[in-house]
């Protein structure tokens, strides 16, 4: 097989470069913005909305260009070191089908509206402009990393993304949780990355490129003859390519979307990352780089084994219950939020793991819309709380839940706004999460209904438990929220009050696409436009729907999300002294996340400052001593060079010039000058080199 | 009428081997220009003088480049005396480049030392050096080959005076005496060869080696000494530093450069006529110049190496480290193949570059500290021009052979062809020579880095002034050949697949 032709150039056609520019427009903004950050003011948000809305226009443009339609791929050699000798050809280019179109109308969208969102959150912060500099950054990153076709190019993006996400959590780098928030959430994502450039190397050992369309291609060859060799650039490899090496790369890529979509065991950096602006965790810890891991699952699923599959249903579905049950306990509204995220994340990965591919990319969509709602909402209820705090000269904690209540009556647009999203969130019929959610529970059950072992109905089983949880604390939450007495500081000569167009318009709008109307038949998740263009693009064009097993599957969902959301209308709604209920042990574990933060700091965080403390002491003692003791004896050896060359070398030197004084007078001249001691010395050599090789 | 075509054809073939002559023949012209511009012009004659010579320069290389689109394959002209092949031309178009470079030094330092009455004479001087070193490797016979030595070497030691102080004429007279000695011990190898070949033409070495006889070895070995001594390489080596010490530095550029990669080029010739002439003597004892010049190298790369580990005056350290790379080229003479020419030339042109680069930068160093070539004018200077110091980090970088820059492909280039000979070959000194090649560009991190080191980590004198006159112009020459030694690294086949499609001797 040679695999030249499968990486060959690819013409730059009028869509690729239409990406490309999508691609390139939210860098530019981050280079205007942050290399005039200090003279832009208040024009710094408009122009990012400009920009913002440019490439919206653009990404819907291509969307029509693409969606079900065909597929484009652009092409070229980034740079080739294979010099005829070693297969080192490194391509890079662009690629369009739709899954790609669909996850960039997504970015586009979900980002417009943050920013739109920001100019009246972030309006009074001092430098705004690096902010939304910042989120040009992220969205190139973001839109990177849907673009490229090409894994290498994937894991580059993939870090700027990690580091743009750094970046805006710790925005508020002043506040020290903050500032470790964006640490831990940065080494957390590192310990996936290193997953991922595992994952490349050993790719790369295998397939010698590193284009998906390529390895996808050379990996159905594989299947079809079990060992074959590989020609790239002269040269012959024969590649063994067995399940096991395809298992560990499959986990291995798996280990960056644990990372960077907070999977167990690496979910703890989510609720931290909270510490940063709202609209900030809107769009990149709810929608779009959290959901980036399953994007990159969907991208890559072919080259999955079944193993590979089975961990990741395994880890999906235990994600999304912890998630759930961690979220129950939580009273800052932000980190309810987080953990629920952690929790659809985890069916999302579930839902690729028991093959319900379709059904998990469109819960990705689904889920980025009401949580991106969910979050702005919450971010609207912060904002108007600070508003009235800093009216009315109270203090109190804009975050905190427990100092809520009754807010319906005050910001009645966020509370619808919240209350639509929610619905979507738990799976309520006629709302988006609806289809999507019951598309995976349907797989899940499917799976196990053919698997051989008894065990795989703890899948569906978990998934929907966490059904049941997920109505139960978001039902919990708004009920908290918006609905009881108001709380006892609420005075009335300062009312709290949603204010602007820049918070209700986006507000509307990601409510409004929580109806599953937008997204084909509103109670039936088969027979959306959306899911199967994803199949589409991902299984190629015959579009197997998953089996139905009947409607029993859909009841059992549906009984499960009425059962949580009455038992927390049962429990709250009549009495919010619960609320304020006695420690609990299971509260205290739902409250600290199952005590991960506690058991790393045993495991791994403590034991690494010992290491570290001893490879210092050895560092200190042994190494420096030795490297010291190296450098001394450089130093004497230095010496005896030195000295060898002021007695032996410049001793026969003078020693010849000796001789030739005591030679005779005739011969002075040659001495007096050193360039003829010089030619001396050549003709000795060449003497040594005649007596050596010439006979 | 048979009769008197019989007569004209001598002078036909003659006109038509003139063709082959173009590039060198403009160059003629433009030294016989500059020299009368030199005598006739009184005003403004730098300016004059000057942009004669560049474009005399440019339209040598209009010339060579359609000699390198047209030439196809090796051609023998002028009786067999000369011959020419595309590997020829390609360096002529490096030393072009580099002989444009050495007249833009010329201008810039504004001939601090040299009156203005000699600046025809350095422009001609130049010129001739260039000259000379384009039809080096085109010799094909002993004497022409002799005569273009001694053609190198007196313009050599003419520009190596120019400075016109003690150290310079220090330098020069040692290098000429060291010269004629060379020259002395050539010349003889050549009687010898031809005594023992009965031919003057290079090619009909291998007539003399059916004899078995220690004697053309002995001549071979002589003629081998004189290459050295124009390539630098031990044993040949000793009076390079006082001569760079001397010289001008815009001279140096030139001289460190053209005659050192003729002079390999015209040994790669040698070797591969000697290689040719084993073909048929299964068993030939008497010369392993494999052996010879392997260990040869081995000894220039890690004693020129080891050497400038001492140096504080910039130019001695670029002088050794001059030589330490004349070592590495000799090692890519031993692989003796297609991919290993390709190599030299690769390493050629990225050491032409990064050479102009250094003495640029000796240039703009003589300028903060009044004409002192000490080491510790770097101290500090990266906290006054910082981008100065990212572009001399990066040339350090190149000069090392370290990533991201065309040093290091040029280094990695010249081990993977050394490399691929010991595995087809199997002797045991290509992995000597490899090994060494290795350690010494290891040692050879320690006195290049000692620059950026300075520039970072040292304090800044506050007696020292700043580079007063450093342009924009400055920073674009060394940005140029910085982002150019750059995109030898991320683009290195580009320059690869023109080396790959020159055809070869072997």
């Amino acid at each position: 097989m040679d695999l030249a032709p499968l990486i060959a150039p690819m013409k730059l056609g009028q869509e690729t470069f239409q990406a490309l520019i999508v691609l390139v427009l939210p860098l530019c903004s981050f280079l205007i913005l942050g290399f005039l950050r200090n003279r832009l003011g208040i024009l710094a948000g408009y122009l990012a909305t400009l920009v913002g809305l440019v490439g919206l226009g653009l990404s819907v443009n291509l969307f029509i260009a693409v969606w079900n339609y065909t597929t484009y791929h652009f092409r070229t050699t980034w740079f080739d070191i294979s010099l005829g000798k070693l297969p080192l050809n490194f391509t890079v280019g662009v690629y369009l089908d739709n899954l790609t179109v669909l996850m960039l109308v997504m970015v586009s969208l979900i980002a417009l509206l943050v920013i739109i969102f920001s100019l009246a959150y972030m309006k009074d912060d001092p430098q705004v402009a690096k902010y939304y500099a910042f989120l040009g950054l992220f969205q190139f990153s973001m839109m990177g990393i849907i673009l490229v076709d090409n894994l290498l190019f994937i894991f580059i993006f993939w870090e700027l993304v990690g580091l743009s996400s750094y970046l805006l959590i710790g925005f508020w780098y002043q506040k020290t949780s903050a500032a470790l928030a964006a640490k831990k959430a940065f080494l957390f994502n590192k310990v996936g990355d290193l997953g991922f450039m595992i994952a490349l190397m050993m790719l790369w050992s295998q397939f010698y490129t590193l284009d998906i369309d390529a390895i996808k291609f050379l990996w159905q060859q594989a299947s079809l003859s079990d060992r074959f060799t590989l020609s790239a650039g002269g040269l012959s490899v024969w590649t063994d390519m067995s399940d096991t090496w395809m298992t560990w790369i499959g986990i291995a890529l798996f280990c960056a979307a644990v990372g960077k979509s907070a999977q167990f065991p690496l979910q703890v950096w989510l609720p931290d990352a909270m510490a940063g602006p709202t609209p900030v965790s809107a769009l990149i810890h709810a929608a779009t780089m959290v959901a980036a891991g399953v994007y990159l699952l969907a991208r890559v699923l072919p080259l999955f084994t079944v193993d590979v599959m089975l961990v990741l249903s395994i880890i999906g579905a235990l994600t999304a219950l912890m998630g759930a049950f961690a979220a129950l306990a939580q009273s800052d509204i932000k980190k309810i939020l987080a953990y629920s995220t952690i929790s659809q994340l985890g069916m999302m990965v579930m839902g690729i793991g028991v093959y319900a591919v379709e059904a998990a990319v469109f819960h990705l969509f689904t889920h980025a819309v009401f949580k991106a709602g969910l979050f702005l909402a919450a971010g609207s209820v912060i904002h108007s709380l600070h508003q009235y705090e800093a009216a009315s000269g109270q203090h109190l904690d804009a975050q905190d839940t427990d100092q809520m209540g009754g807010l319906r009556k005050f910001i009645p647009l966020t509370f619808l706004t919240f209350v639509l999203c929610g619905l979507g969130l738990i799976g309520f019929p006629g709302f988006s999460g609806f289809l999507s959610k019951e598309g995976i529970i349907e797989g899940a059950i499917a799976w196990a209904n053919n698997a051989d072992v008894f065990a795989a109905w703890l899948i569906p089983v978990m998934a929907i438990l966490t059904s049941l949880l997920t109505a139960f604390y978001i039902i919990k939450l708004i009920i908290k929220v918006f609905f009881g007495k108001s709380p006892q500081w609420l005075v009335d000569d300062h009312p709290v009050r949603e204010k602007g167009w820049a918070i209700k318009f986006p507000l509307v709008v990601l409510g409004l696409l929580s109806f599953s109307i937008w997204y084909g038949h509103p109670f039936d998740g088969h027979q959306s436009w959306l899911g199967e263009g994803v199949s589409r693009a991902i299984f190629g064009n015959e579009f197997v729907p998953t089996i139905i097993e009947g409607k029993w599957s859909m009841v059992l969902a549906l009984l499960a999300l009425l059962a949580g959301g009455t038992m927390a209308i049962m429990k709250y709604g009549v009495d919010r002294s619960y609320f304020t209920e006695t420690v609990h042990w299971l509260k205290s574990m739902s409250y600290h996340n199952f005590h991960l933060d506690a058991i790393y700091m045993i495991i791994f965080i403590r034991p690494s400052y010992y290491l570290a403390s001893a490879i210092t002491r050895f560092d200190q003692h042994v190494l420096d001593r030795s490297v010291n003791l190296l450098g001394i004896s450089q130093v004497v050896f230095a010496h005896i060079i030195a000295w060898i060359d002021r007695t032996v070398v410049d001793g026969l030197v003078s020693l010849v010039a000796k001789f030739s004084q005591w030679f005779g007078a005739l011969f002075r001249w040659f001495v007096h000058s050193r360039v003829q001691s010089k030619i001396l010395w050549a003709v000795l050599f060449v003497v040594l080199i005649i007596l050596i090789w010439i006979r | 009428m048979e009769i008197q075509s019989n007569i004209l054809d001598p002078i036909f073939s003659l006109s038509q081997d003139l063709n082959y002559f173009r590039p060198e023949l403009v160059l003629l012209i433009c030294l016989f220009v500059c020299f009368f511009a030199d005598l006739l012009i009184k005003k403004n004659k730098g300016l004059w003088l000057s942009s004669l010579a560049i474009s005399g320069v440019l339209a040598y290389l209009w010339f060579s480049y359609t000699q390198f689109i047209g030439l196809e394959e090796e051609v023998y002209f002028m009786s067999d005396l000369m011959r020419l092949e595309r590997s020829i031309v390609f360096v002529k178009l490096i030393f072009g480049v580099t002989t444009l470079g050495a007249i833009i030094l010329a201008i810039k330092t504004k001939w601090i030392q040299i009156p203005l009455s000699h600046t025809g004479e350095y422009y001609f001087m130049l010129i001739a050096l260039l000259l000379g070193s384009v039809l080096l490797p085109m010799a094909n016979n002993w004497l022409v080959f002799f005569l273009l030595m001694e053609f190198l070497s007196i313009t050599g030691y003419i520009i190596t005076s120019f400075n016109r102080d003690k150290s310079s004429y220090e330098g020069a007279i040692k290098y000429l005496l060291f010269g004629a000695a060379a020259s002395a011990i050539m010349l003889y190898g050549i009687s010898l060869i031809y005594g023992m070949t009965g031919s003057m033409s290079i090619g009909d070495l291998a007539n003399g080696m059916e004899l078995d006889s220690g004697l053309l070895s002995l001549g071979l070995l002589f003629v081998l000494l004189g290459i050295f001594f124009k390539i630098a390489l031990f044993p040949m080596h000793v009076w390079l530093p006082s001569a760079y010490q001397g010289a001008p530095s815009s001279g140096i550029v030139l001289l460190s450069v053209a005659p050192k990669v003729a002079a390999l080029l015209f040994l790669w010739h040698l070797t591969s006529i000697i290689e040719l002439g084993k073909i048929g003597f299964d068993l030939l004892p008497m010369f392993q110049w494999q052996q010879m010049i392997g260990i040869l190298a081995i000894i220039t790369m890690l004693g020129a190496n080891a050497a400038a580990l001492w140096q504080t005056n910039v130019k001695r350290l670029l002088a050794w480290s001059s030589v330490g790379h004349g070592g590495f080229m000799l090692a890519g003479v031993l692989t003796l193949s297609a991919f290993g020419q390709s190599t030299l030339l690769f390493y050629a042109s990225v050491y032409a570059l990064m050479n102009m680069g250094a003495f640029l930068l000796v240039l703009l160093i003589k300028k903060r500290t009044q004409n002192e070539e000490d080491i510790n004018a770097f101290r500090g200077l990266a906290s006054l021009h910082p981008f100065l110091g990212v572009l001399v980090t990066l040339l350090m970088l190149s000069f090392i052979g370290l990533p991201p820059t065309g040093g290091f492909m040029a280094k990695f280039l010249l081990f993977s062809a050394i490399w691929d000979t010991y595995q087809q070959s199997g002797e045991p000194i290509y992995i000597w020579v490899f090994a060494a090649g290795l350690f010494s560009s290891v040692i050879s991190l320690f006195y290049y880095m000692k620059i950026p080191y300075l520039m970072y980590f040292k304090p800044l004198n506050s007696k020292d002034p700043k580079l007063v006159s450093l342009k924009s112009l400055d920073y674009l020459m060394m940005f140029l050949i910085v982002v150019a030694l750059m995109v030898l690294f991320f683009k290195a086949n580009w320059l690869m697949n023109i080396l790959n499609s020159l055809n070869f001797a072997l």
